[in-house]
């Protein structure tokens, strides 16, 4: 008798530009268990040759590929853009953490809970984070996407006197930044 | 008509010939100026591994197919092996002219260059996954295809995974579709995988008017499936119909 595990796939999240290797591998071992007498498994994959940062870009841009069609027109094209020159081998630091996969989703997460219409500048603190940064003159926001799935914030933002004011906020949930910064009138930075 | 949150995920052009073309070839090909804006080329690796219960052995195997281009941006892939060429757009996906336009202006140099006259398969394919804000749902209320079991039983179907391949109305063109429920990239959501592969199984002309007319037959195919596969509520996902 022949075992071959079909449990995997497709109940996982596909991954998009493999989803053409995934569901035909799928299939392909539905295929074999019935009447094999001799189990095959195949596999047609890509280069295993990749490094480890060339792996993990296309890791990113996978995760923003797939959620692509719930962000605003032109946001995953131009920040799978950002993400490649942020992660190219030569700007990247051998001694930063690569992007964390947690710090990914609450970047992902906040750019929908934001609604936000301006695609952020990106960065990364070396530490796994995803830094996102939207600056109106003199209106700044940084939302620091960690690797613990939450957002911490810092803002500066010039009120109707002139007056500048300053403000720093703790780590809270992706789903809440619009809430927190509703005092600030987040506008100035979200809607383009 | 263009749905503004379109829930593709990929779509694929692939064209196969029957004769095989060396790694050297293909390689050269890859060389070409059209292809200046992809990175360097990848090994497509095939891996094998065959269980031999009878002779209580395991046995690996494993050759390259040919290679994989990538542009920076990751949004479009290309696999070109001994005996296909792959054109993937990866979401997001605009709109079909400029798919195709970007697929047939890789296509018809490459085939040029590998002395491929005639095709035999040409397969579109794509793949959409539908999100859908509910952690639970009853499939019926977005798929027209049902399952019709033995038995009622209780409750909503779970999970389930459907692959039917069988020739379409339309002369020359057969079609494999998959349904499937999927996890959501999304948090409290559910997913339907729904992938629509219109393909020929008949010789056809590597270029020239007879393919184009084909690509567009099978375009017109895949999008009356996807359309009598989807409920009214289903299509109130995708935020409408851009004008």
């Amino acid at each position: 008798m022949t075992y071959v595990d079909t449990g995997i796939l497709p109940r996982g999240t596909l991954e998009p530009g493999r989803a053409y290797d995934n569901i035909n591998h799928f299939f392909g071992q539905l295929g074999q268990v019935v009447g094999a007498s001799r189990g095959e498994a195949q596999d047609s994959r890509s280069s295993p040759d990749l490094t480890p940062l060339e792996k993990h870009l296309r890791f990113v841009q996978d995760a923003i590929s797939k959620v692509s069609m719930h962000l605003p027109r032109g946001f995953a094209v131009g920040l799978n853009r950002q993400f490649a020159n942020m992660m190219d081998e030569d700007a990247w630091e051998d001694d930063d953490d690569l992007v964390s996969p947690d710090a990914l989703t609450a970047f992902i997460d906040t750019l929908r809970h934001t609604r936000t219409k301006r695609r952020p500048g990106i960065g990364t603190n070396g530490r796994g984070s995803v830094t996102a940064s939207w600056s109106v003159g003199d209106n700044r926001l940084i939302i620091e996407c960690l690797p613990s799935g939450k957002v911490s914030m810092v803002l500066s933002r010039r009120l109707d006197d002139g007056e500048i004011e300053r403000a720093a906020f703790d780590p809270t949930r992706p789903e809440r930044v619009r809430d927190v910064l509703a005092p600030f009138n987040p506008e100035v930075w979200f809607d383009g | 008509m263009r749905y503004k949150k379109a829930p593709i995920l990929e779509a694929v052009l692939e064209f196969r010939w029957t004769s095989k073309k060396s790694l050297d070839e293909l390689k050269a090909v890859l060389g070409l100026s059209i292809f200046e804006g992809f990175q360097a080329p990848k090994p497509r690796i095939q891996f094998e591994t065959a269980f031999k219960p009878d002779e209580n052995a395991i046995s690996h195997n494993q050759r390259q197919l040919g290679f994989e281009v990538t542009l920076r941006d990751g949004s479009e892939i290309v696999f070109l092996e001994e005996q296909k060429f792959v054109f993937v757009q990866r979401a997001p996906y605009d709109r079909w002219e400029s798919f195709s336009e970007k697929a047939l202006a890789l296509l018809t140099p490459t085939v040029t260059a590998l002395d491929v006259t005639e095709f035999s398969r040409v397969g579109l394919r794509f793949v959409n996954r539908i999100d859908i804000p509910e952690p639970k749902i009853d499939t019926d209320e977005y798929l027209t295809v049902k399952f019709d079991g033995p038995r009622l039983d209780r409750g909503i179907i779970e999970e389930f995974q459907m692959r039917v391949v069988k020739p379409s109305d339309t002369e020359g063109l057969h079609y494999a579709l998959v349904l499937a429920t999927t996890a959501s990239p999304l948090p409290e959501h559910s997913a339907i995988l729904l992938d629509i592969d219109v393909f020929t199984r008949e010789p056809i002309p590597a270029t020239g008017e007879k393919l184009m007319h084909m690509l567009g037959e099978m375009r017109i195919e895949k999008n009356d499936i996807f359309q009598k596969c989807i409920t009214e509520k289903t299509r109130q996902l995708f935020g409408g119909v851009e004008e």
